[in-house]
């Protein structure tokens, strides 16, 4: 136990922030039905943090990152608050979701353009709980406490917004600016979150913790404790299971608030025999995972060093990685003979690092090179990778320079 | 004719076929606030692909779509099985659990598969590039089978959108299925996102102009089709990521959509 607070302690005094304030939100964000919102806020917060990096040099991990994560929510909260006022014929939730393949498309289109960017998208998704420092919580503390303050004193008119939008509206309030207020500072409570715990953790205690709640009471007080509740189960499990089983801390945790909810359906739809059996089994998985002791000690290095890579972040088992990318493109890059090449592409199947050996035979020998690309091109390679050949292949004939041609 | 031509043109006709039958689908997407259904069927699709991979069958083969038919197939049983009666729990919140359920166990398959972070993105971004004949045959050949399938059966479908169908669980559970097996044929090709771009986006454009079926399709294809051949040109021709491209080409339609209808209705009420 003593090693599982030692590691485990900081992200769960987090995750008790996230679920005190999200808990919260999931309450309003299931009665307007728009359940795809943190989702996309949280994506237009990443688009912001990648703009800020690539435009200004700002490190992701810093302030300034987070500054733009809030401008580019707020410019997403300006854009759902007018959507909403001038748009009845799709509903509210079709334009969030299409801002969230929006924002999405460009992460991935700012991160294409940048070397590396996959393993920024994975550790976007996955998020890096697990790396949180006492400056995260009590920076954590002062952006949650603030936006809870906003959200309790301006609780009557969201009320009204939430109730009844039209009516709202009909008597004069100012819907547009109320809408804009309570995105933002969704926007603010989601950008900070995201930056600590990514876009799949803070979905799960946003949703899900608000659902089971549902499920028991309808009084909004009650739904809040057993949303608390529940999500703060959940989370203790969920990293007992990612202590035992090495698993990331995020995933996890989303893991037992959807099995928790999926028990606590049963409970409400089945017989309760049913459930009842399945809890019990459930509790013994859970009491096999506090005896089984963690797979291997877990070091500290790096415990203080966010930027180490987020597949670093547990004791791995995985199997040894096969050659990078990297580690293939330069073999192709110093190969000195076709023959080289010839070994190199007997272990390689990625019609990619194929058609790229392809081309460098044909630069370094042009008539054996000739061969293993005539060889690549009757393996019917898909039909980008066969451009690529025949297009090397025109080069040499004079017509073309090789490795020209629509990007991958 | 050059390749580089041959290429774009084998790009812009799988476009054009497919975009009809993702235009109608999302129509029903749209107007009955589905919104998340495509996402949870295209990251099961996705889950699908990294399950085969962990079993040891290679992206983009048959078995690998014969993994993705079965996880999409459960997905579309219960998002048509799953309709809460609480008045406090939307449909589509039963449809967020189900995605945070299908993306989850994504990262933690691709936490455990040697690579997994670049196959995870791989089906994020998905890869025009691994288009080849036979798959355009099949792609194209499922789409007009699905289409005429539902061209068939419009009138049973139309009646779901618009609450008056008998057996809606059956009928769901086909809807589902169809958004399910053109997701798998889709993904591998253009990614989760870019997929869901195809389906929404076109159909939301439309959904903001007319309330008629045929007439939605028509200008959803034809926007859709312009913008994602707009994309499709720009990418080749800057060398810019190419699903990324499309989807962005398909949202800057969207928000110009968006203005016109605004434009139009501050109009109609002076």
């Amino acid at each position: 136990m003593e090693h599982f607070f030692a590691l485990f302690g900081l992200p769960l005094l987090a995750s008790m922030l996230m679920l005190a304030v999200l808990g919260y939100l999931g309450i309003y964000v299931l009665k307007r039905e728009i359940i795809f919102v943190d989702i996309a806020m949280a994506q237009s917060v990443v688009v912001g943090m990648v703009v800020g990096h690539l435009a200004f040099g700002v490190r992701l991990d810093s302030w300034a990152a987070y500054g733009c994560g809030v401008a580019a929510a707020l410019a997403a909260a300006a854009f759902y608050a007018f959507g909403r006022r001038k748009i009845s014929q799709i509903p509210l939730e079709a334009m969030i979701g299409i801002s969230y393949a929006i924002g999405a498309a460009a992460v991935l289109f700012l991160v294409g353009l940048a070397p590396g960017g996959h393993i920024h998208v994975q550790s976007m998704l996955a998020g890096s709980i697990l790396w949180v420092t006492w400056e995260d919580i009590a920076a954590s503390v002062a952006i949650f406490g603030a936006a809870a303050a906003a959200f309790w004193l301006f609780r009557r008119p969201f009320d009204r917004l939430f109730q009844d939008y039209a009516a709202a509206a009909e008597s004069g309030m100012n819907v547009v600016a109320w809408d804009i207020l309570w995105y933002a500072l969704a926007g603010v409570v989601i950008a900070w979150a995201t930056r600590i715990a990514g876009i799949l953790l803070i979905f799960a205690f946003l949703i899900v913790p608000a659902i089971t709640a549902a499920l028991f009471s309808r009084r909004s007080g009650m739904r809040l404790v057993i949303g608390w509740t529940f999500g703060l189960g959940a989370t203790v499990l969920g990293l007992l299971f990612a202590d035992r089983l090495d698993f990331s801390v995020g995933p996890s945790i989303s893991l037992f608030l959807v099995a928790g909810l999926a028990l606590a359906a049963g409970l409400r739809v089945w017989a309760r025999p049913v459930t009842v059996g399945l809890s019990l089994a459930a509790a013994g998985v859970v009491v096999l995972l506090c005896l089984r002791s963690p797979e291997r000690a877990v070091t500290w290095a790096g415990r203080n060093e966010p930027s180490a890579a987020a597949g670093a972040a547990l004791p791995s088992t995985r199997p040894p990685a096969e050659p990078s990318k990297g580690d293939i493109e330069r073999e192709i890059q110093e190969a000195g003979s076709v023959s080289e090449l010839e070994e190199l592409l007997a272990g390689v199947t990625d019609p990619q690092f194929r058609a790229e050996i392809a081309c460098r035979a044909l630069e370094l020998d042009p008539a054996a090179g000739r061969e293993l690309a005539q060889r690549f091109l009757e393996e019917e390679p898909p039909l980008f990778f066969r451009q690529r050949v025949l297009q090397a292949l025109d080069a040499l004939d004079g017509h073309q320079k090789p490795g020209s041609g629509p990007p991958p | 004719m050059s390749e580089s031509l041959h290429f774009l043109i084998l790009q812009l006709s799988l476009l054009a076929v497919v975009l009809v039958l993702h235009t109608y689908i999302g129509l029903h997407i749209v107007r009955r606030t589905l919104i998340f259904s495509d996402l949870v069927l295209d990251q099961l699709a996705a889950l699908g692909a990294l399950v085969g991979l962990a079993l040891g069958v290679a992206y983009a083969t048959p078995g690998s779509y014969l993994v993705s038919t079965v996880m999409v197939l459960i997905g579309a049983g219960l998002l048509a099985g799953i309709k809460p009666k609480n008045p406090l729990i939307p449909r589509e919140a039963v449809i967020g659990t189900l995605y945070a359920v299908a993306l989850l166990a994504s990262l933690l398959v691709g936490d455990k598969l040697s690579g997994g972070e670049a196959y995870v993105n791989k089906t994020l971004a998905g890869a025009m590039v691994w288009v080849s004949w036979p798959l355009v045959a099949v792609t194209a050949g499922v789409y007009v089978a699905l289409l005429l399938f539902h061209y068939a059966y419009r009138d049973r479908f139309i009646a779901l959108a618009e609450g008056t169908a008998a057996k809606e669980r059956r009928w769901d559970f086909l809807l589902f299925a169809t958004q399910g097996i053109i997701t798998i044929l889709i993904v591998p090709i253009a990614g989760v996102l870019l997929a869901y771009a195809f389906l929404m986006i076109p159909a939301a454009i439309a959904a903001m102009f007319t309330r008629r079926w045929g007439r939605a399709v028509a200008i959803g294809w034809s926007v859709g089709f312009g913008a994602c051949a707009a994309g499709c040109v720009g990418s080749w021709y800057w060398d810019l990521p190419y699903g990324p491209t499309l989807i962005l080409a398909l949202g800057a339609a969207f928000v110009g959509a968006m203005v016109l209808r605004a434009a139009r209705r501050e109009r109609a009420t002076e």
